[in-house]
């Protein structure tokens, strides 16, 4: 069962916190830094499997599962965010939790029009800004992982993080980062713009996106991926 | 630091072209993979086993012939689990399709093995046995995987490929129902009636799949991806044609033997070309 989830910036600051149990604004501070060093330890040490970042910590009858994300701000310089979901071990199996996770992360960088991916560049953004993404975690606190995937797709902020999406069926995440060097992991699941494009570079991506696709399966797949982008970009608008 | 971005952006760009335009490429790079040689090999010898016939005594062929289809069966797990791992297992439509792909085959593994065991334990293996009910689950899986991807594919067909699909499945409908049904008639008051018509579950199953990878391969037909799906309904065809040949070989015509019959050839060929078409998966998505 999901329990919480985190998600800290490099520095340590908590920057989203959601817990089915109340916590004071100290204990998510201090929480946030514990797990932020465990996270910068680990990578820093080389301790964890493929020299990047941990993956899980079991805490009694609890999971910590995180997942690092880097993104650019807008001087151009890496910042990384650790998101950390916290689930119970009975009752939520470990393999899941990983793309529980990175499901989660993308809804949450999608949220609002991707607005909150925008703030996240930003160097001075307040902490309640990314309050709203509570009604997001309420919807699915009490669903397990099948039913999050049946019944909660993500939004895709932009036609070209829709395409992204998409392809992920039809074509390997290796396949995808290859098309551009700002497409970054998301997980193991995910292929993510690590920051903003120029309109012509995501012009010249979505034309890349598309000789990959018609070479591989043809003239029409990538047409009918972009319509049914559009297709959920429409019906977010009108929800 | 986007004016670098645009040179790599431009300079892949032509690269890509350049790889393109060389209509020969894919040919020239089938031949420079290793795995190529090995089909080709394994082709050879099986056409050599069943032509040549090395072992003398058939029973013993017959064991070395279940050998190799539990080796086959496996090695086609393996190469579809691959093929998952590579997308990730169940978390992508193309992981989920090649990972049921891969419990099909395990299924099959199953079914070889117990296949084994019972012709090594018993002087006449029954028609069904405990292998069959493997044999006939098998498709349960196959059948799914092929649904998972056309539910992956939202274009429609044409009405000109609509019609290509109708008629090819009417084909193979009429085809597989024609030939199964002569020999379930001439059996059908007969002591090997149950055995014949459990025989002939096989066909009917291999039409289904065969009708569903038309739909795939029909879809993607401009596509590299048709070549892989393109092997692999061979593999189908091959499968098919020696389970009909089997239902004829157990009854009417009663002439099925342990080792060297040509049923045998058919279905260790279209493993061959299963094994292929999942190798040809790899190759499409390897990221180099």
């Amino acid at each position: 069962m999901l329990k919480g989830l985190m998600v800290i910036h490099e520095s340590g600051t908590p920057i989203y916190t959601f817990s089915t149990d109340k916590m004071s604004d100290d204990r998510k501070l201090l929480i946030s830094g514990f797990l932020s060093a465990v996270e910068s330890f680990a990578s820093g040490t080389g301790i964890s499997q493929d020299g990047g970042s941990i993956h899980s910590i079991r805490l009694s009858q609890s999971l910590l599962t995180f997942r690092l994300l880097s993104l650019r701000n807008e001087k151009n310089e890496e910042i990384q965010y650790f998101f950390v979901l916290l689930t119970d071990i009975n009752s939520n199996s470990a393999p899941d939790n990983g793309a529980l996770l990175e499901y989660v992360m993308l809804n949450f960088l999608s949220y609002n029009n991707m607005s909150f991916r925008k703030k996240m560049r930003q160097i001075g953004y307040q902490r309640d800004e990314f309050l709203e993404f509570d009604e997001f975690m309420n919807r699915i606190i009490d669903m397990d992982w099948k039913t999050i995937k049946k019944k909660i797709k993500p939004i895709p902020g932009s036609l070209l993080q829709g395409v992204l999406n998409e392809i992920r069926d039809f074509v390997t995440l290796d396949q995808i980062l290859q098309l551009h060097p700002r497409i970054t992991r998301l997980g193991s699941s995910y292929a993510w713009l690590s920051d903003e494009l120029s309109e012509g570079e995501e012009k010249e991506l979505l034309n890349r996106v598309r000789e990959l696709i018609t070479r591989l399966f043809g003239a029409h797949l990538y047409d009918s991926i972009v319509t049914n982008v559009e297709k959920q970009m429409v019906k977010a608008l009108n929800s | 630091m986007s004016g670098e971005l645009s040179k790599y952006v431009r300079l892949t760009n032509a690269v890509q072209q350049t790889k393109s335009s060389k209509s020969d490429k894919s040919q020239k790079g089938l031949l420079r993979t290793w795995w190529f040689y090995v089909i080709v090999a394994v082709l050879v010898y099986f056409i050599a086993f069943w032509l040549l016939k090395p072992i003398g005594d058939e029973d013993v062929a017959g064991i070395v012939e279940s050998y190799q289809f539990i080796g086959l069966a496996a090695v086609s797990t393996l190469v579809y689990a691959i093929v998952a791992h590579k997308f990730n297992w169940l978390s992508t439509g193309t992981g989920q399709t090649m990972m049921t792909l891969s419990i099909g085959y395990a299924l099959y593994t199953i079914a070889e093995a117990s296949y084994l065991i019972l012709m090594l334990s018993t002087p006449l293996v029954p028609v069904p046995s405990i292998a069959d009910v493997f044999w006939v689950s098998a498709y349960l899986p196959f059948a799914l995987a092929l649904v998972l991807t056309i539910r992956a594919i939202r274009m429609k067909f044409t009405r000109l490929m609509l019609g290509l699909w109708i008629i090819l499945s009417v084909v193979t409908f009429t085809v597989v129902l024609a030939v199964v049904v002569v020999p379930i008639v001439a059996a059908a008051s007969g002591p090997d009636a149950v055995s014949t018509i459990f025989s002939m579950i096989y066909p009917f199953e291999d039409m289904v799949l065969i009708v569903l990878v038309l739909v795939i391969l029909l879809k993607f037909r401009s596509g590299e991806v048709a070549k892989p799906w393109s092997v692999l309904i061979l593999g189908f065809i091959l499968t098919s044609v020696g389970d009909i040949w089997y239902g004829y070989a157990v009854s009417p015509l009663g002439t099925y033997s342990v080792g060297y019959d040509p049923v045998d050839l058919f279905l260790s060929l279209g493993y061959l070309a299963t094994i292929a078409a999942g190798l040809l998966f790899t190759r499409l998505y390897s990221s180099k």
